[in-house]
């Protein structure tokens, strides 16, 4: 956020979330959950800024036993403000114009800002330097991007598959020629400082999933609408955290999306016509190879299904391995797909190439109505919640839509559904851990399912179903296979598909099992006898059920 | 003193329904844009409702600047007179429809009038919604399954000063289930007493067929209570077991020996054959255990016998989940 609105927005942020709390009369309650809540966080907390923190909310906890109706409400501005500052943070043009002048070789630099001392061997020879500009393929509606950019404002809402992503996701707004969005960047993306650096600097802004207190999440999701208001371009990952069983994104977490029609509502009543309007992009973000495959598939089949949502210690935080995975993907004439997709209103209504609303015949609307409450726009957050249910449904269709699939993903589908059908009465948890009777099949049979699945896609992809890679589109499926393993080949320890003579078999069939799910909710089983695995509650795979 | 005026409501249908709710909101002091296909029914309508119901010569007259949209009619006519409505519809409107069936491909009535305007404010009337009841100033009772407050806003306001005792349920998917797959069992109750079968079998299928809508929204995102409640349970006793609608009319004259294609031919409107059938492809589809909706599906499309197709659901083992 720019210096120039930043207090102003801190203020007003403040003066909402205290004006809003002391109406529903729970300023001490809100007080008491806070310090409860950070408290309890900061038991377990090994941070620098420890004991500071604790401090301030002894502190908090102090006043609170002897303040007065007024002082409590000082204390409430307190949390607030200190919230609103942790996430607001710092954002410097001058930094960011000197990042995105330099362009993509500054960029590939921030990719290795992981890591200082690689910057310094690295500042100095371009040469090994992950190029994108080969690799990264922005396809989609871009001409409608930058026709809506200059009529209102954008949510970009990606697919979330990689903590490469925002990198990613910022290297084609930079690309196409757009000033930076806001996005809530996990805490644990800022904890190196060169790294949290540019990306402060970049348009992130904290967000501490660690943080239960829920007059955190409210500050967070105040300030998200705030930003909307005043005409930011956001990011949000809807799907809350990185897809863990590698399928494409089902079900959203609406929270900060939701931000989106309290803000747009807030314009209308301010009669504000300049950019008043929001545009909510989807976006899909497609690779051959997950840098972090092995640990998301690890922690989706984790005992109870207890999935972690945070993760701090995966592949992303090893500078090496997010190198040599960059690297080595992008020697095979890899391709990375950013693909835009068609623009929504926070309705959950389609627009056309004019940025209009329609109905779902095609005819013009005038959306404002839907927000109206006795014949003037007003906040309903039961209305709003719905509506943003509605954005949800359109979101995944979208995904599922503009996903590109690509021969990784087909091969290992392909192996998988051979595996199943060989080892037919397997539980299948215990195939996944190795189990079953048949350990390979036969090359000649991964070739004719790749076939049958690429005549299922193909027909999707002519129905504007689903997107297929450039091989996958046109080639046959002996090709598919090929490129299949030879990208399998160079990064995992174990590959999920390798070839040994005629067979074909898994070194790791979590992975393989994880990129296969890339398959999932196409329908491309039917007749087959094979039920989806990931249906109708995965959960039940993750216990082990 | 301040008056403010009443809300306008567009009922689109002059039927049994429509002509009910219009001589009810006239009652309550609502006014009435009445819109029928025989302009002749809607006429009469307006006349015996009295003052405040106005004809409308077109659907969108009807509609345009109406608060509240009625959609009284047949499912099979549903999607024409939505589009017709989806012309000049407006975000902020509401909408209720009272369908009881399902469009070719198992479409329900709301997924058919968000599909042909931009209305999402929608909401479905089911339970009893016993007309004679509200004909005889009885209480009237209903089920309002909408996923949006304001759908329940609008109806208490145009309903203060009747006897309508709406239930609000957010399970919109649930209500409608529970209206259509009734239907069904209703056939099959039918069924069973034109081939002599006692009361028993009669209730034991209608409690099938709630079982089998409750297994049906299950798989649709419904929720299971909903079965159990007002739109549901409260659906089935006070009036299914004894019921002479014209459903079960259908299926006692199918089980008393009557061809079923030339039975349906003269029941053309009603929702529930096409129900059962699309019900069937569903479950199939998704893989459900549907005897009572496959059986009603058998006799009614395939030719089977309806003594052993009821024979067949009476005798499996019949333990039911909600």
């Amino acid at each position: 956020m720019r210096a120039r609105d930043r207090e102003r927005v801190l203020s007003e942020l403040t003066s909402r979330v205290v004006e809003e709390t002391a109406k529903a009369g729970r300023v001490e309650e809100a007080l008491a959950d806070a310090v409860y809540h950070e408290q309890r966080r900061l038991k377990e907390d090994r941070s620098k800024t420890r004991d500071e923190e604790l401090g301030f909310w002894r502190d908090v906890r102090d006043e609170m036993r002897r303040a007065s109706e007024r002082a409590l409400l000082d204390q409430l501005k307190r949390v607030v403000a200190r919230y609103g500052n942790e996430i607001c943070g710092q954002f410097d043009e001058r930094v960011y114009n000197s990042v995105t002048r330099a362009g993509e070789p500054m960029l590939g630099l921030l990719l290795n800002a992981v890591s200082p001392k690689r910057i310094m061997s690295e500042l100095f020879d371009e040469r090994h330097l992950p190029r994108f500009d080969d690799s990264v393929v922005l396809q989609g509606e871009i001409p409608l991007l930058h026709k809506l950019r200059e009529r209102g404002t954008l949510i970009l809402v990606p697919t979330h598959v990689s903590n490469l992503d925002s990198i990613a996701v910022g290297y084609a707004l930079w690309k196409l020629g757009l000033p930076p969005f806001l996005y809530g960047a996990g805490l644990n993306l800022f904890s190196n400082q060169m790294l949290g650096f540019f990306m402060r600097n970049l348009g992130a802004y904290t967000v501490d999933r660690r943080k239960q207190d829920p007059l955190y999440k409210r500050v967070l999701k105040e300030y998200c609408t705030l930003t909307l208001e005043n005409g930011y371009d956001n990011i949000f990952f809807p799907g809350g955290t990185r897809s863990r069983a590698g399928a494409v994104e089902k079900k959203l977490k609406l929270g900060l999306l939701g931000c989106g029609l309290p803000a747009y509502t807030h314009n209308l009543q301010a009669g504000k016509r300049d950019k008043e309007r929001f545009y909510i992009i989807p976006a899909t973000l497609s690779f051959q190879l997950v840098l972090e495959a092995e640990t998301l598939i690890d922690d989706f089949l984790k005992e109870q299904g207890k999935a972690r949502y945070i993760i701090t210690d995966d592949e992303f935080s090893r500078p090496k391995r997010v190198f040599d995975f960059l690297t080595q993907l992008l020697s095979l004439d890899s391709k990375i797909f950013f693909t835009i997709g068609r623009p929504i209103d926070p309705c959950g209504n389609a627009v056309d190439d004019e940025g209009e609303s329609l109905d779902p015949c095609g005819r013009r609307i005038d959306a404002t109505r839907e927000l109206w409450v006795d014949g003037k726009p007003a906040v309903d957050e039961q209305r709003d919640a719905e509506l943003t249910r509605e954005v949800g449904e359109r979101l995944t269709e979208a995904y599922a839509r503009d996903t590109v699939i690509q021969c990784t993903h087909l091969t290992a589908h392909a192996t998988l559904n051979l595996l199943r059908k060989a080892n037919a009465g397997v539980d299948f948890v215990r195939l996944l851990r190795g189990g079953g009777r048949a350990d390979d099949v036969p090359l000649r049979e991964l070739h004719a399912e790749v076939r049958r699945l690429l005549d299922e896609l193909r027909g999707l992809n002519k129905r504007d179903g689903v997107r297929l890679g450039p091989i996958a589109l046109d080639r046959d499926a002996e090709d598919v296979v090929a490129d299949g393993l030879r990208h399998f080949s160079i990064y995992h320890a174990q590959p999920a598909v390798q070839r040994k003579g005629d067979r074909v078999s898994s070194g790791d069939r979590s992975l393989l099992f994880y990129y296969s799910n890339r398959l999932e909710g196409y329908r491309l089983e039917r007749g087959s006898g094979l039920r989806s695995p990931l249906t109708p509650d995965h959960r039940a795979l993750a216990k082990g059920a | 003193m301040t008056t403010t005026t009443p809300p306008r409501v567009a009922v689109l249908g002059a039927g049994k329904l429509g002509g009910a709710v219009t001589a009810l909101l006239a009652r309550a002091g609502a006014r009435v844009s009445l819109w029928a296909r025989r302009p002749e029914a809607a006429k009469q309508v307006a006349k015996e409702a009295g003052k405040g119901v106005e004809v409308a010569a077109s659907v969108a007259d009807a509609c345009r600047g109406a608060r509240l949209l009625c959609f009284a009619v047949p499912v099979e006519g549903l999607r024409e007179v939505a589009r017709a409505a989806g012309e000049v519809t407006t975000g902020d409107q509401i909408a209720l429809h009272a369908c009881r069936g399902v469009e070719t491909g198992f479409v329900l009535p709301s997924e058919i009038i968000r599909s042909e305007t931009c209305l999402k404010k929608l909401g479905a009337l089911g339970g009893p919604l016993y007309l004679d009841d509200a004909a005889h100033g009885r209480p009237l009772v209903a089920a309002v399954g909408a996923r949006f407050d304001d759908v329940f806003r609008a109806v208490r306001v145009l309903t203060a000063n009747t006897r309508v005792r709406a239930h609000p349920t957010h399970d919109l998917i649930g209500v409608e289930l529970c209206g259509a797959i009734s239907n069904v069992a209703q056939i099959a109750a039918g069924l069973a007493e034109g081939v002599g079968l006692g009361e028993t079998d009669q209730g034991t299928l209608l409690v099938r067929g709630l079982a089998e809508a409750a297994q049906l929204g299950a798989a649709r995102g419904a929720e299971a209570a909903t079965f159990l409640g007002i739109a549901g349970v409260g659906d089935l006793i006070p009036r299914q077991v004894t019921s002479t609608r014209r459903n079960r009319h259908l299926g006692r004259e199918i089980g008393q020996g009557m061809a079923a294609a030339h039975a349906m031919a003269a029941h053309a409107a009603l929702e529930g054959p096409v129900t059962a059938r699309e019900a069937r492809t569903l479950g199939d589809r998704m893989g459900l255990k549907l005897p009572l909706i496959q059986a009603v599906d058998d006799v009614l499309w395939r030719g089977a016998a309806p003594a052993e197709a009821l024979e067949r659901v009476l005798t499996l083992d019949l333990s039911l989940s909600f």
